[in-house]
């Protein structure tokens, strides 16, 4: 028998990141982290019942580690300068002991269920392993000043839109790098029916609630508009295209700000006739048009609205606000929440379906699809606009969420972050993606700032407090700014996924093996 | 009509296209108004000054000379492999970065004017370090990031060059770092060489002047005396005639420019003109729009019924600012024009009954290395506004007057020897380049693995070695054209290779993608058309209307206009 490695590179690996995390974050943290270390656990023994008591070790000495860690960051990194004050409960032994114990339990319940023989059984478990987490995670960070919130909404509501490109770039296998576009479309277009504008002399206040079904029919029908022109396209041609009308559609959200349209005949013979300023004016006459106000942009936009007694009954329920205000993430995390797992579930089931075997199958052999019967044309377009759809669905929000829309929110560094979480994650598993989303996101918004934070910290420790120099030290801060290295990173997982990992970090299932067009 | 089924058929496939095309021009014509796409403005615009299309032209030409030696370097890897190197424009960013310290040296500031300038050997020399470094670059990038992706996917080597655009990006910012340790050059005099890359990051540096801004044609031909500016008497002309500019200029704002004649006898308006800056950088648009964007928003808040009544009083706030058209392919006019007509249009909210003076705060015409074309707009709406004044404020005036000394007499078209320099040096790059794939060993090596990779491996040709060269040729030339744009534009700035990039791959898609004349061709075309979107479209629009370029001829002729050599169909 082959003797087994106590731990292996990949676990040895993952708890040194979890070790970091921790001692970067410290404070309230410290209960998430161990839970989720205690997860990884589970996932990584073996999957039968031999497996269970490693998983209490294994997960009994990562959540050590866990603890141990934040348990420095309370009492030494917090030393440093400029560092936020942690509430004084984390720093205490009965909150280290129920993050030990929270961390083996959830170990020791994954390990648990994954071997159990029933596969409903294991999922069911595991899902609502995950539900739980989910549901409880936001009243934990507002309860217990986590302040991850806000950085979690973005990042589902990338996650939406990586959901998306998953259809087109990971099924259908049509690279899109202008998907940016349609994020715009959907977010303008509730800005539109949501916003004081001054197109249409006021405000339309639609309800929300129908708003996004607008938005993401609008992306849709965008979607096959510029999709249409790329059909006899393929590969990189395909990519620099969609990346064309990227960079197109902001320009013109940018710019359509004061429109005044003649009717073209008309003017172009009052030219002949020699009035260079004849026609009839159609749009615009009076004063130009103000349709998207240019870069200053288009606010208020008005938040969802739920019934009285619903966010009454949720708040008698959960003791927690359920109105959607921008200092209230609750409401807006369960909103995406449910957004993001429906959309999961509908891609899930649609994937499975005829057309969802179709985009796999014209994706695999475009030649062969065809001659199986599947329309090609058809499927294409279908792909486009379902890929498109959910980014509309992602724009509205987004637009509520921040209530305020400007071009400058949808540069092509959008698209390319959402490539990363499609290709980081695993081109084609809606596991994969979302993983993926959460990674990228909360790296990009919550960690990079966390690594700032103690980086600034020792470097005000060490050197500015012994170096009086101006220039050095202003070289320094510069250079070791953690927050500005947001592109290198984005570029660094894509070229490093490339290099070694070209099917992500959760393949999709059917092609492990086979590298793709 | 019974008519045979055949005869019908063949008659309305010979009229199809025509009838899909009508509708198609006409939704064109109407919904590209506000893109600019206006036909009786542009033709207005061009009889009212016909020598605008030859400036435009020389200054296409020179922007287009740099953007078809950043096409070469996207074109031959092209070729070569069949990757669309999207990491080409940044590594033309790097290279500028490069010249502008290798610059740095030889910077001369001049106390009189404020301004730095640099010998001209300078920055022949500064070529060198360029090109090394946007060689070395591009070399690397291969190496680590394309070469173990030979044979995988080209999308996968797409995704890994996007991955490349951005790291290198990042590092032209963070690179910029080095600007900070400027602060202590009197302690470490090595350190004032880094006082080019500035105090803040992200924003863009400057490059020295290195030619001068004298008009070659006035060694030619004797430029026209200049006009001595009558400003009390030519006033009510002037004003139709600023207005007159104003409304084609404007668009669509055309109600705008009603404002000017409201100036009655009564009244004495009180003009302040302010107006943003245009910086039409090298006729890229994208620094350039903000800032107009806010003049006009202004304006827009200002904005009321134009109640243009003899007793109103007009406080005119019409703000002209600097139009820094520097190295300007832009020539002012359009919206600078658009954002003053849209905030005369603002004046009459004032009240009726208050005395209306007119500031006119004209701004100076900073055609720093420019070949802004002077004189016909900016001038005039200068005039208008110390028309205005004539009346009542004298303070105003006077600042007209010294507006009136500022011109020397120049011709209307101007070339300088930067559009010179930028266009000999493409030319011999693009000859030096000809030269050695036409006729020498190793261009033979690379045109065969251009062919045929495999049957060039059997004849003994070290294909990694010729993929490498591929690479650090067109890094090389990135490199050049980096410094090209520090002469020709004067700034560099981190994310300047993000659209230069778009716009060569363009260029190379449109000459013909693997093609090396095509390449230079489509350089010059893309440069030209953008040149003349800037001027009778809209500098803001410019982009979009290059990317629709690109868009269409990807679709509907994906061989460019010369065709294929690389034998790469889409």
């Amino acid at each position: 028998m082959k003797k087994e490695k106590l731990i292996s590179t990949g676990e040895l690996f993952g708890v040194i990141l979890i070790g970091l995390l921790s001692l970067i974050m410290g404070g309230p943290a410290v209960l998430p982290l161990a839970i989720l270390t205690g997860a990884l656990v589970g996932l990584n023994v073996p999957a039968k019942q031999s497996g269970v008591p490693r998983a209490a070790v294994i997960g009994l000495l990562a959540a050590g580690v866990v603890v141990a860690l934040s348990w420095a960051h309370n009492n030494y990194v917090v030393l440093l300068p400029k560092q936020p004050a942690i509430p004084a409960w984390t720093n205490t032994l009965p909150v280290y002991l129920l993050a030990l114990v929270l961390g083996v339990a959830s170990a020791v319940y994954i390990a648990f269920f994954r071997a159990n023989p029933n596969e409903r059984t294991r999922k069911i478990a595991l899902l609502g392993f995950l539900a739980v987490c989910a549901v409880v995670f936001p009243f934990y960070d507002q309860r217990y000043e986590l302040l991850w919130a806000s950085a979690v909404v973005a990042s589902l509501i990338y996650m939406l839109q990586a959901l998306g490109l998953n259809i087109v770039a990971g099924y259908a296998g049509l690279l899109d790098l202008g998907y940016v576009a349609f994020f715009a479309i959907g977010g303008y277009t509730a800005a539109f029916l949501m916003a004081p504008n001054d197109a249409w002399n006021g405000n339309l206040k639609w309800s929300f609630w129908i708003v996004i079904w607008v938005a993401a029919a609008a992306a849709a029908i965008f979607g096959l508009i510029l999709g249409a022109p790329t059909l006899p396209l393929r590969g990189d041609y395909l990519a620099i295209v969609t990346l064309g009308f990227g960079e197109i559609i902001p320009v013109i959200f940018k710019n359509l700000e004061a429109v005044v349209l003649y009717e073209p005949i008309g003017r172009l013979l009052a030219m002949f006739r020699g009035d260079f300023n004849g026609g009839t004016c159609i749009v615009g006459c009076d004063k130009p048009l103000n349709i998207t106000n240019g870069t200053q942009g288009l606010n208020p936009i008005e938040p969802p609205r739920l019934f009285a007694f619903i966010s009454d009954g949720l708040k008698s329920l959960t003791g927690y606000d359920f109105i959607f205000k921008s200092d209230n993430y609750i409401p807006w995390y369960f909103l995406i929440l449910t957004m993001l797992v429906l959309s999961a579930f509908f891609i899930g089931r649609m994937r499975q379906s005829r057309i969802g075997r179709a985009f796999v199958a014209m994706r695999e052999d475009e030649l062969a699809a065809s001659s199986m019967g599947i329309p090609i044309v058809k499927t294409k377009l279908t792909a486009f606009m379902i890929g498109a759809l959910f980014s509309g669905f992602a724009g509205a929000f987004y637009a509520s969420y921040v209530s305020f829309i400007s071009p400058d929110a949808f540069d092509f560094s959008v698209s390319v972050i959402v490539l990363c979480m499609v290709i980081l994650g695993g081109t084609g598993s809606i596991t994969g993606v979302i993983l993926g989303g959460l990674i990228i996101k909360l790296v990009d918004l919550l960690l990079l700032d966390k690594v700032q934070g103690v980086v600034s910290g020792v470097l005000q420790a060490t050197v500015f407090n012994n170096v009086q120099n101006e220039g050095v030290n202003l070289f320094l801060e510069s250079i070791l700014d953690m927050t500005q290295y947001k592109l290198m990173l984005f570029g660094l997982i894509l070229v490093v996924m490339m290099l070694v990992r070209p099917q992500g970090l959760v393949p999709e299932a059917m092609t492990k093996t086979k590298g793709r067009q | 009509m019974e008519s045979s089924p055949l005869q019908s058929t063949s008659a309305w496939q010979r009229f199809r296209p025509l009838l899909l095309a009508l509708p198609i021009i006409y939704i064109v014509l109407l919904l590209g108004q506000p893109a600019g796409f206006d036909i009786p403005r542009i033709v207005d615009n061009i009889r009212n000054d016909p020598t605008i299309i030859i400036q435009q032209l020389i200054n296409g030409i020179a922007s287009g000379a740099i953007i078809a030696i950043i096409a070469l370097g996207y074109t031959m890897v092209y070729g070569i492999i069949e990757l669309v190197n999207f990491a080409n424009g940044d590594v033309y960013m790097l290279g500028a970065m490069a010249a502008l310290f290798a610059l740095s040296p030889f910077i001369i500031f001049d106390p009189n004017t404020g301004g730095q300038s640099a010998p001209w050997w300078a920055a022949l020399l500064g070529f060198i370090p360029a090109m090394a470094v946007g060689a070395l670059i591009n070399y690397g990038t291969e190496r680590i990031a394309y070469r173990r992706l030979r044979n995988s996917p080209k999308i996968v080597n797409l995704i890994s060059a996007i991955g490349m655009s951005f790291i290198l990006q990042n590092v032209g910012l963070q690179l910029a770092s080095v600007g900070k340790l400027a602060i202590i050059k009197d302690e470490v005099p090595i350190f004032g060489l880094f006082e080019v890359f500035g105090r803040n990051n992200a924003a863009p540096k400057s490059f020295p002047s290195v030619f001068s801004d004298d008009n070659l044609i006035d060694l030619v031909i004797a430029p026209p005396p200049l006009p001595t500016p009558n400003i009390a008497a030519t006033a009510e002309a002037e004003a139709t005639d600023a207005a007159a500019l104003a409304q084609p200029a404007g668009g669509g704002n055309a109600p705008a420019a009603e404002a000017t004649p409201t100036l009655d006898d009564l009244a004495a308006a009180e003009e302040t003109a302010i107006i943003g800056t245009l910086e039409a950088e090298n006729g890229t648009a994208t620094p350039s729009s903000s800032e107009p964007i806010t003049a006009g928003d202004n304006a827009a808040a200002l904005e009321a019924t134009p109640t243009l009544d003899v007793e109103a009083a007009a406080e005119e706030t019409a703000i002209i600012g600097t139009l820094e058209a520097e190295n300007g392919t832009a020539t002012p006019s359009a919206d600078e024009i658009a954002a003053a007509a849209r905030a005369e249009e603002a004046t009459p909210t004032l009240d009726a009954e208050a005395a209306a003076e007119e500031t006119a705060i004209i701004a100076t015409l900073e055609a720093e290395h420019g070949t802004a074309t002077p004189s016909s707009s900016e001038p005039i709406t200068a005039a208008s506004g110390a028309d205005a004044t004539a009346a009542a404020n004298t303070a105003a005036q006077e600042e007209a007057q010294a507006l009136a000394d500022q011109p020397v007499a120049t011709n209307v078209i101007r070339l300088t020897w930067k559009n010179v320099i930028v266009i000999v040096v493409a030319l011999v790059l693009m000859g030096a380049l000809n030269w050695f794939v036409q006729n020498t060993r190793l261009g033979k090596a690379m045109r065969a693995t251009a062919q045929n990779r495999a049957a060039a491996q059997i004849m003994g040709i070290n294909i990694d070695n010729i993929i490498s060269l591929t690479f650090v040729i067109g890094g090389a030339l990135a490199g050049a054209a980096g410094m090209m744009s520090g002469i020709y534009s004067g700034t560099a700035v981190f994310t300047m290779g993000f659209t230069a990039g778009l716009r060569s791959f363009t260029a190379a898609v449109l000459g013909g993608i693997g093609n090396i004349r095509g390449a230079a061709l489509g350089g010059i075309l893309i440069g030209i058309i953008s040149a003349f979107s800037d001027q009778f479209l809209s500098v803001r629009w410019t982009n979009a209307w290059v990317f629709l370029i690109l868009v269409l001829v990807l679709v509907f002729r994906p061989t460019g206009l010369l065709g294929s050599e690389g034998g790469e169909k889409a």
